[in-house]
């Protein structure tokens, strides 16, 4: 093994190296994926100056409104979860108990700043938003979702977006009813 | 006499290898696909760790025999080095095979799919992101290997009218 290693010339061992790194960029590149988690993006009084202004806003309330038929509801859910639909459950995750994926969570998303949630590593794209004030609402997240690298260039969310108004509805509905905090937190 | 056994040997856990990753590849285009929580993600997600494991086995001991005895040069027409760079890929992609079942273990072990010991938590977010993404890499690497090793062997069978198509040795 050694004489055949050996004998492996040295443009051999380059062309590998060249082809480890090529694979070892591609997840960052194709599905937007980075190697690591940084485990607090945003503290308490960074949050407080953040949501100056918008404390005594409550987005969630709007989810009283949605409808309550069985039909509907699995449309929100058929749009959000499905390969078909949004895809986007098979990154994010949204209620309080449910294992972090590898995008942020979605947990009492409406009325939280952009780029603060904990356990994911923002892009500079993100965290610039989070500087300039950009707030998560139904219709900053809509107007995200129709076309994410034309709204927050340089983001690291890798998909077309969605161009169908009716699709859009059913995940901001869907987000209005599961991501709700629980009272208190 | 030994080299015989370890040739043969050889070959039948090359085609196991082949066999294993083919099947993996179909069932890793299609389980994404499926909704998270699934009784059907559920178990296409377990067959993919089971597969996954045998390959990373089969290749481990590929790989042993391999290093113990190393292919012999059979075609006259086909340069030293050309034949040497065609098995050193041969070689990486093995070894790839293991890394990516090595992470692969890591991800399922720190996202709570596999467990050893009742009552002992090994959930780890910051473990499952670096090891889900070292699985992505080696994924990505063995696909571009396996695409190089077959553009490979049709230069060597257009240039040297050496014919294989033997991708995993």
């Amino acid at each position: 093994m050694r004489k055949y290693l050996n004998n492996t010339r040295g443009m051999h061992w380059l062309f590998m190296i060249v082809i480890i790194g090529i694979a070892f960029y591609l997840p960052f590149l194709i599905f937007g994926a980075f190697p690591y988690n940084t485990k607090i993006n945003s503290d308490s009084d960074e949050m407080g100056q953040l949501l100056e202004g918008f404390e005594s806003v409550d987005f969630y309330v709007m989810s009283e409104y949605l409808t309550e038929s069985p039909e509907e509801i699995q449309r929100e859910i058929n749009a959000f979860e499905t390969w078909e639909g949004g895809k986007c459950r098979f990154c994010h995750a949204v209620k309080k108990d449910d294992r972090d994926r590898m995008a942020p969570t979605l947990y009492g998303i409406f009325g939280r700043p952009a780029g603060v949630g904990n356990n994911y590593t923002y892009s500079d794209a993100l965290i610039n938003m989070k500087s300039n004030g950009l707030i998560w609402t139904p219709e900053t997240l809509d107007a995200f979702i129709l076309n994410p690298s034309e709204y927050i260039p340089g983001n690291r969310m890798r998909v077309q977006g969605i161009k169908d108004p009716e699709t859009r509805k059913l995940i901001v509905n869907y987000l209005m009813r599961e991501s709700k905090p629980i009272k208190g937190e | 006499m030994e080299n015989q056994i370890a040739n043969k040997a050889g070959r039948i856990l090359s085609w196991l290898a082949f066999s294993l990753f083919f099947i993996i590849f179909i069932n890793m285009f299609q389980a994404p696909r499926i909704t998270i929580g699934s009784e059907e993600r559920e178990i296409m997600r377990n067959f993919h760790i089971v597969a996954g494991t045998f390959l990373m086995a089969i290749s481990m001991f590929r790989a042993y025999l391999w290093i113990h005895f190393p292919p012999q040069k059979n075609h006259r027409l086909l340069p030293e080095q050309d034949y040497i760079f065609i098995h050193f890929l041969q070689f990486v992609l093995y070894c790839s095979f293991i890394t990516q079942g090595i992470s692969g273990f890591l991800m399922a072990w720190s996202d709570g799919v596999i467990r050893f010991m009742k009552g002992i938590d090994t959930i780890d977010h910051g473990l499952w992101t670096i090891s889900g993404y070292l699985h992505s890499a080696f994924g990505f690497l063995y696909i571009m290997l396996i695409l190089i090793i077959l553009i490979v062997r049709l230069y060597h069978m257009f240039r040297y009218r050496v014919f294989s198509l033997n991708v995993f040795a």
